[in-house]
């Protein structure tokens, strides 16, 4: 479980204040908003990366208070971009996602060929990663992020930025589908800043709005995307429209 | 993508080392004959045998060149690694001891402890001077230049102009300012070279070469993830500010020690790891032990060209890695070209 509670974060002219928020192992929670709301604040604030107040748990657990190797397996973080200068090939970018792992040599590149072929990129493991486009390093990175939390002994939490901006509609799809597997399945946390509203109807378990570094609202997708909370945040009038199996879509 | 196996490139480095070295004891203003400069060497070193040569060729090849020789693998083998370190700290493939002004803020250190110091200790005092202005600017530099997004090229280059300039002030004030015996000792330093390899220096650049090396070696997974990012590394469990802190202060200090000991010679620790990286990829863990044995091969060279190319003169050796390095690294401009 990844708790806050009474987090304040202060940076320059923004502030995040949030008195309670958690997400739960084997579900898939969405981070919404317009932007500027603190979606990446907040999920930066989960990973660990910035000074604040309040606590952050993960399982029960202060973040900073976790041993550096141990807290890498339990919890892992996609960028929403990356910047690499040098010519590693893919594979190898996704070997580096064993660094705090205890892998023998014999069974890393076998590994490494399961989370590439999970996250629909093992055609590209002999290129080199700098020559991939924004989307195929997106992909790469995510197999890295999966190798580093294949350890994991408690339920491991998976933050998301924005994973789905770089991708064509099949890798859009292919990956949000591949990470709700994954809760459903192993029980992972998946944390994912989204942009589309649709995307949060379709794939998300539970999802949370922030509205100028607030926590606005917090439920399930379905309860919490009406026509009106859209509206109220993102002051855009959309129209619900409902079709099979109970599912709906906001246009 | 090429990459050869880390094994069969040692034992190919280190076969073709060896050989050079070799070269290096037999080659050398005095003409000797080789085979007999080989078997004295042999003598010398397993006390079978003996030997045809002159007491004085003898003295040449066991106190000057075996020396020599040592030294410009030790140097060579140490700027080549903190080139490749310092790389991967900047996550740029530009950052140069030389390039980005460490070498030059060593040489104002040196200086520095050449003009105060009574000569009785200077052998410590230049060292330690030329470490410590290093570690310096080696902190300016990184502080001036980096970003959330790794390190600026255009700051990185433009801070290194701008220390060298600045060095080169210093090192002319304290010039003008000095008596002539002081005088004198400042230039012959300046001129950096490699023959002025006493017993002292070999030992502290043996000691500095191991620790860095081993040092190194044990941090190369984590320069690895260093490289994705800092905060990638971060979440991969690397504690990134303490290893920064440990591999400047590394690198610092073998530049510093090479600075004092043979004066600045540039761009081996540009040339050697980037030559390295296009046979074995980016990989610390081969592009260190690699880049050792690559940059003791390339001073022992350029050192080997010095020595023959005027004799009976010789060329400063830095005058020989610049005119490989220079080339080399506005080939590498034109390549990162677009991305500054």
């Amino acid at each position: 479980m990844l708790t806050l509670r009474d987090v304040h974060i202060h940076q320059g002219q923004f502030d995040l204040a949030i008195d309670h928020w958690q997400s739960l192992p084997g579900e898939l929670h969405a981070l919404l908003g317009c932007n500027g709301a603190g979606k990446s604040t907040l999920l930066r604030c989960l990973g660990g990366e910035l000074s604040h107040h309040g606590s952050i748990c993960l399982h029960g657990r202060e973040l900073s208070l976790w041993p550096s190797s141990q807290r890498a397996r339990h919890l892992g973080v996609l960028p929403q971009s990356s910047r690499l200068d040098f010519a590693f090939s893919a594979a190898e970018v996704v070997a580096l996602g064993a660094t705090p792992l205890r892998l023998s040599w014999r069974h890393l590149p076998s590994a490494i060929r399961t989370m590439m072929e999970l996250t629909d990129c093992a055609n590209l493991a002999e290129q080199a990663f700098p020559s991939l486009s924004g989307g195929e390093k997106q992909r790469v990175q995510l197999a890295r992020v999966l190798l580093q939390l294949s350890q994991a002994e408690q339920a491991p939490f998976l933050l998301l930025d924005e994973p789905t901006s770089a991708q064509d509609l099949h890798q859009q799809h292919h990956l949000l589908s591949l990470v709700r597997d994954l809760c459903i399945r192993r029980a992972y946390g998946v944390v994912a800043i989204l942009h589309d509203l649709n995307h949060a109807l379709r794939y998300a378990h539970t999802c949370s709005v922030l509205h100028q570094g607030q926590l606005s609202c917090q439920g399930q997708p379905d309860n919490i995307l009406t026509p009106d909370t859209v509206a109220q945040h993102w002051r855009y009038h959309a129209c619900s429209l409902a079709y099979g199996d109970g599912l709906r879509v906001l246009v | 993508m090429l990459r050869l196996p880390l094994p069969s490139s040692i034992v190919i480095l280190a076969l073709i080392l060896l050989l050079t070295m070799l070269a290096s004891v037999v080659t050398g203003a005095l003409p000797l004959p080789w085979m007999d400069s080989l078997s004295f060497l042999g003598q010398r070193l397993t006390g079978i045998g003996g030997s045809t040569l002159e007491p004085h060729e003898q003295a040449v090849i066991w106190e000057l060149r075996v020396p020599r020789t040592l030294l410009a693998m030790l140097v060579g083998a140490i700027l080549a690694q903190c080139g490749a370190v310092m790389q991967g700290v900047f996550r740029n493939p530009l950052a140069d001891p030389g390039i980005i002004g460490v070498s030059a803020g060593a040489a104002v250190g040196a200086v520095l402890a050449i003009y105060f110091s009574p000569p009785a200790i200077s052998q410590w005092t230049i060292p330690l001077g030329a470490f410590l202005a290093g570690l310096g600017c080696a902190m300016l530099v990184y502080q001036l230049a980096r970003s959330q997004f790794g390190t600026s090229v255009l700051v990185l280059l433009l801070a290194g102009i701008a220390l060298s300039a600045l060095a080169g002030s210093l090192i002319g004030l304290i010039s003008y300012l000095a008596d002539d015996a002081r005088l004198r000792d400042v230039s012959l330093w300046q001129m950096g070279s490699l023959a002025a390899a006493d017993r002292w220096r070999l030992w502290l650049l043996a000691a500095a070469a191991v620790l860095l090396t081993v040092r190194f070696n044990q941090h190369a997974p984590a320069l690895n993830a260093l490289l994705l990012g800092e905060a990638e590394a971060r979440h991969l469990g690397i504690n990134v500010e303490a290893l920064k802190r440990e591999l400047i202060l590394l690198v610092a200090l073998g530049v510093g020690l090479c600075v004092a000991a043979a004066g600045v010679i540039g761009f081996v620790g540009l040339v050697v790891p980037h030559l390295i990286r296009t046979f074995t990829g980016p990989d610390h863990r081969a592009l260190l032990p690699l880049s050792a044995l690559g940059g003791a091969l390339l001073l022992l060279l350029a050192d080997l060209i010095s020595r023959v190319m005027i004799a009976p003169a010789e060329l400063p050796v830095g005058i020989v890695t610049g005119l490989i390095g220079a080339p080399f690294f506005v080939l590498l401009l034109l390549q990162m070209k677009g991305r500054f």
